[in-house]
């Protein structure tokens, strides 16, 4: 292809530049997010070198191959340090496919409309929140898609987690012991609703909310101890401000209101993830801070399609590695090539277990697709690896779960933490415990993410 | 047996649920666990018991009369208080977005290890046919109920739950303000189970409608209607019973009078700045219910000349002569200290109350009374004098009638409750001692709420009580390694009564009281999660500011999702003087353990 011309260190120049000026540029050939704004895909925007598996191995590697412990070694400096180990280690093969070039793979339709539509509309105020420029709280889509700091990236994977107005996603997890074992099962429903920045329905800010970011809910369905625990987390919408935090636990009976500043453990026994480690931005971004841009460049992550089990009825996937074959789940990854790695410092959370946390951001769509966090003695601890895609089997077979549409989502984690050698595994089913899931209903609100709500799924 | 009647049902319409549910495509969801439950006592035996723990059973007394009596019962020291398998099952239905339904199913089977307690009816409730609550049958050994049974209706801000059910209101822990709905059942080790679980185990269901309604704001307003049920108590003779076995409990006609009683209440609760308030009112039949002598309708005589007009007017008193009672005026003093009654004032009203007594030739106690025998001075001496009269059968004055059981009535009674409470969290510097705590009060004043009279008089105590507790609750973590560790540092106060609703008159008591002015208890806990939450050390303590206190320290083990070992201590102690609630558990003291499979 004549993009060739620009030969091999081309975009390999164009990354260096941005690191050493500590400013981030989105497109190598193109601008990127003029070309999504047009409504084209972004074929255009990438050379070839860093697009395709060819490119970035000298065609050792080819675009279907499956990653393993044979061929990792070519690929490590495009992955993670906990993949890598995975992968050269324990086991594990990923599928591979071609990049992802349309924009309406990469995120939920109405949020890259959203996100075209309010582009350039977006800064700072002086507590470091995100305004619209008439001063209101954001209007939706993501806020800076031409991110040029990390705080910009921060607050772009931050205001919007699951990219939809009102999230139902029915979960279902495994917990594995070093051996490979399974050592807990939960079936649990994590409810999102937006209140400021909605794409899709009427009422923005939620009832004139326009103090409040998000109502999120999880309620566990199985095993019997914990049926019912329920926690309800409203986020204001000042990102210097913690979530308010009411649970509901089978042995009081009744909700209660907690403290929220406890987000570095996990909230039942057996998952290694915390509420901090969701979405690579569990936490009210303001809480954090010292933010550096550690790397741009290509990357290897999920996106696109195959990480979503059509064949299967309740969407679940196929597991591989580890001491029993089941450590992973089969995921689908491509060449990302357009990536933004940050770091950031749990600053507002002295006594956490972690010194910081690096996020792999996918600079296509501004959406975290891992993130790794590191002990206080600098150590790897463990990843937070997002199967993002569509829901399309990796022979391209669509399932229509919303609208009669294939959808974007989260698909699993793989939570593994690599001192202990546990492994997490939670993954969007179509239905656990009894709920099904879906999105963009307004009646959520009222059905799981308010206290009563949370008293009424309590047993 | 119509409860039995009514469980089948509840339970054939559960099982039957469940074909159907499949047919009509509705989603059921079925977890449950089998645990086994140990407890083993190391102290003393239970001394409100008969056959194991009666203070004066095998010991020699010197009565009023200068002989020599001995409570001729056998004595023995249980080693094992619990031994029991439990099990439940939960069935979740989900009809729809809007209609939900759930049951569970809840078998639970005491072994007796070594026969302890064999022959001692440990599930019957002494009412409504023996049974407990609603959906429930038993036998002397085991239990199988319904706890929950209902529907679940969510249509916007309107919620409804229709069925038998559990209400558990306010926020305080440990200590009950505005959990008032529901009433206890102690007969599954009492109050000593794991205390972080608080009361989940115990609030008695019964067959109501309970619903709430948000507005806009998202202040809420939630009300209920619900069928009355007593607490219920740990039978006599059973390892936790706290009522003396000297007497019989009679509770049927209590029940019978009032089981067309239902409950009714409301409570407001929103956000006001950083408050969280919320406001309750509550009508409700007292589950607690109230006790005073009634007749013993038992005719020891019944075909013996000459004596069957004896044992007549016997009946028509609150006694019965059964080598099970008191059996010198020693031990009715104890027992009226350990019971919080009041020695005199109990035999009085016994007499008063009662004119058969007075054919017997009882009289009150009283100076003018005693100054027949020159002790209008020393009132106790004169009603020793009375008692041991009565009890020994070899007294110099006239033949006795041996030893006697007390019989006594529980009755119940509405009353209104109205009540206040707060939740407010601090912020602070990261890490800072008031960063994140959360204080919470409430408070509840009971109007014209009846306390069981220390004479047994049927005349009750009626007050005013005031409740209160004030809490700071808090997670703090010391170090990167561990999980944060919860905190909890509470005080209650209770104006009128005990945790175990008994009047603070009888308090400070050794036969008779000399009455304490309020109750108040101080409760601290902590749970220390380990990373990865496998392991979990807890400590709780109760303080009762008179002396007494209970520390539980204990550790869960939960290595798999389905399997979990609990062990944990009861340690219980008082520094006597009948002035607080933990004196009536000191002899309580074990370790427990239970171990659960779920499934």
């Amino acid at each position: 292809m004549h993009i060739r011309k620009y030969g091999k260190d081309f975009s390999r120049r164009f990354f260096l530049e941005q690191m050493s000026k500590g400013v981030i540029a989105t497109g190598v050939l193109a601008p990127l997010w003029p070309t999504i704004a047009r409504g084209n895909t972004i074929e255009n925007v990438y050379p070839d070198e860093i697009s395709t598996l060819e490119g970035l191995t000298g065609g050792r590697v080819n675009t279907g191959d499956v990653i393993n412990a044979g061929n990792v070694e070519l690929l490590k400096d495009f992955m993670d340090p906990v993949s890598y180990l995975q992968v050269s280690q324990m086991g594990r093969e990923i599928d591979t496919h071609a990049t992802t070039t349309n924009p309406d793979w990469l995120m939920p339709s109405d949020y890259l409309r959203a996100t075209v539509t309010n582009s350039g509309r977006a800064r700072f105020d002086d507590t470091g929140n995100v305004r619209t420029d008439d001063g209101s709280a954001w209007i939706g889509g993501n806020p800076f898609p031409e991110a040029r700091t990390a705080a910009e990236a921060f607050a772009n994977i931050t205001l919007s987690w699951g990219r939809f107005d009102q999230t139902f996603y029915a979960i279902r997890e495994e917990d594995l012991n070093p051996d490979g074992s399974t050592a807990y099962k939960y079936d649990f429903v994590w409810c999102e609703m937006n209140a400021t920045g909605r794409v899709t329905l009427d009422d923005n800010p939620f009832r004139g909310r326009d103090d409040t970011l998000r109502y999120q809910s999880v309620f566990f369905n199985t095993p019997q101890d914990v049926r019912g625990t329920a926690f309800l987390s409203i986020w204001p919408y000042d990102q210097t401000q913690f979530p308010e935090l009411q649970g509901y636990l089978p042995a009081f009976k009744r909700v209660r209101r907690y403290p929220t500043n406890q987000r570095f453990e996990p909230l039942l026994p057996g998952p290694t993830w915390y509420v901090s480690d969701a979405w690579a931005a569990g936490d009210p971004f303001l809480t954090w801070g010292n933010f550096k841009l550690i790397h741009r460049g290509p990357w290897l992550g999920p996106a696109g399609l195959g990480n979503f089990n059509v064949n299967h009825e309740n969407w679940e996937r196929e597991r591989v590695g580890g001491p029993k074959g089941q450590s992973f789940i089969r995921s689908h990854w491509e060449v990302i090539p357009d990536v933004i790695v940050l770091e950031a410092e749990p600053v507002k959370y002295p006594r956490a277990p972690i010194s910081k946390r690096r996020v792999y951001i996918d600079a296509r769509a501004m959406v975290a697709f891992n993130g790794v966090s590191y002990d206080r003695r600098g150590e790897v601890f463990k990843n937070f690896e997002h199967g993002n895609g569509m829901s399309v089997g990796a022979d391209g077979t669509p399932a229509n779960v919303l609208d009669g549409k294939p959808l974007w989502s989260w698909n699993f984690v793989i939570v593994h933490d690599v001192q202990t050698n546990r492994i997490s595994l939670p993954e969007l089913v179509r239905s656990s415990g009894g709920y099904d899931t879906h999105y963009n209903d307004p009646d959520d609100y009222n059905r799981y993410l308010t206290v009563s709500a949370m008293r009424r799924l309590g047993t | 047996m119509k409860q039995a009647k009514l469980f089948r049902h509840a339970l054939m319409t559960v099982l039957c649920a469940l074909p159907m549910a499949a047919v009509a495509d509705v989603s059921v969801s079925i977890t449950g666990f089998v645990r086994q439950e140990t407890a083993n006592a190391f102290s003393d035996a239970n001394p409100y018991n008969q056959g194991y723990g009666n203070l004066f059973s095998g010991r020699t007394v010197v009565n009023s009369f200068g002989n020599e009596i001995v409570r001729a019962q056998p004595t023995s020291e249980p080693n094992w208080s619990l031994f029991a398998t439990r099990g439940e099952l939960d069935f979740k239905f989900r009809f729809s977005d809007s209609w939900e339904g759930f049951a569970k199913i809840r078998g639970f089977r005491d072994w007796r290890l070594e026969d302890e307690f064999d022959g001692v009816d440990h599930f019957g409730s002494g009412f409504d046919g023996g049974d407990g609550s609603t959906l429930e049958f038993n036998g002397k050994d085991y239990m199988v109920d319904l706890p929950a049974l209902y529907l679940d209706y969510n249509n916007g801000p309107l919620w409804l739950r229709i069925g038998n059910q559990q209400i558990a209101w306010g926020e305080a822990i440990f200590f009950r303000v505005f959990d008032v709905v529901n009433g206890l059942d102690l007969r599954r080790h009492s109050f000593l189970d794991v205390a972080a679980e608080e009361y989940s185990d115990k609030r008695v269901p019964s067959l109501g409608v309970r619903g709430s309604y948000r507005f806009q704001n998202d202040w809420e307003i939630e009300g209920f209607v619900q069928r009355f049920r007593p607490s219920v108590l740990s039978p006599l003779d059973t390892p936790y019973n706290f009522i003396a076995s000297q007497f019989v409990v009679r509770q049927k006609q209590g029940w019978d009078d009032n089981d067309d009683e239902f409950n009714f209440g409301a409570r407001l609760s929103g956000r006001a700045g950083d408050f969280d308030l919320s406001f309750m009112a509550v009508s409700r039949t007292n589950p607690d219910g109230v006790f005073r002598w009634t007749e013993s309708d038992v005719n020891p005589f019944v075909g013996i000349p000459g004596l069957e007009p004896v044992g007549q007017l016997l009946s028509q008193t609150a006694f019965e002569i059964n080598p099970a009672g008191v059996w010198s005026a020693d031990e009715w003093f104890h027992y009226a200290g350990l019971s919080r009654l009041d020695g005199i004032g109990g035999l009085n009203a016994s007499v008063l109350e009662f004119p058969a007594a007075q054919a017997l030739g009882a009289f009150p106690i009283s100076p003018e009374t005693c100054a027949a025998f020159g002790l209008a001075g020393d009132l106790r001496t004169c009603a020793a004098l009375e008692l041991d009269l009565f009890f020994d059968p070899n007294n110099p004055v006239a033949p006795g009638l041996g030893p006697l059981k007390g019989h006594i009535a529980r009755e119940y009674f509405r009353e209104e409750i109205f009540g206040a409470g707060m939740t407010y969290v601090f912020q602070g510097a990261p890490n800072s001692l008031f960063d994140q705590l959360v204080m919470r009060i409430e408070a509840t004043l009971a109007l014209d709420r009846k306390f069981t009279n220390l004479t047994l008089s049927r005349d009750y105590i009626e007050k005013d009580e005031f409740v209160s507790n004030v809490s700071f609750e808090k997670y703090h973590r010391f170090s990167r390694e561990f999980p944060a560790t919860y905190f909890v540092l509470q005080w209650m106060h209770k104006s009128e009564s005990d945790m175990l609703g008994r009047h603070v008159s009888g308090f400070d008591n050794d036969g008779v009281p000399k009455g304490e002015g309020s109750f108040n208890a101080v409760a601290f806990a902590l749970q220390q999660p380990f990373p990865g939450l496998i392991w979990r050390a807890d400590l709780a303590v109760l303080y009762d500011t008179n002396g007494g206190f209970l520390v539980q320290p204990g550790a869960r083990w939960r290595p798999r999702d389905d399997v979990q070992l609990d062990i944990y201590a009861n340690l219980i102690g008082s520094n006597g003087g009948n002035d607080d609630v933990m004196q009536t558990f000191e002899r309580m003291d074990e370790v427990f353990a239970r171990f659960t499979y779920y499934f």
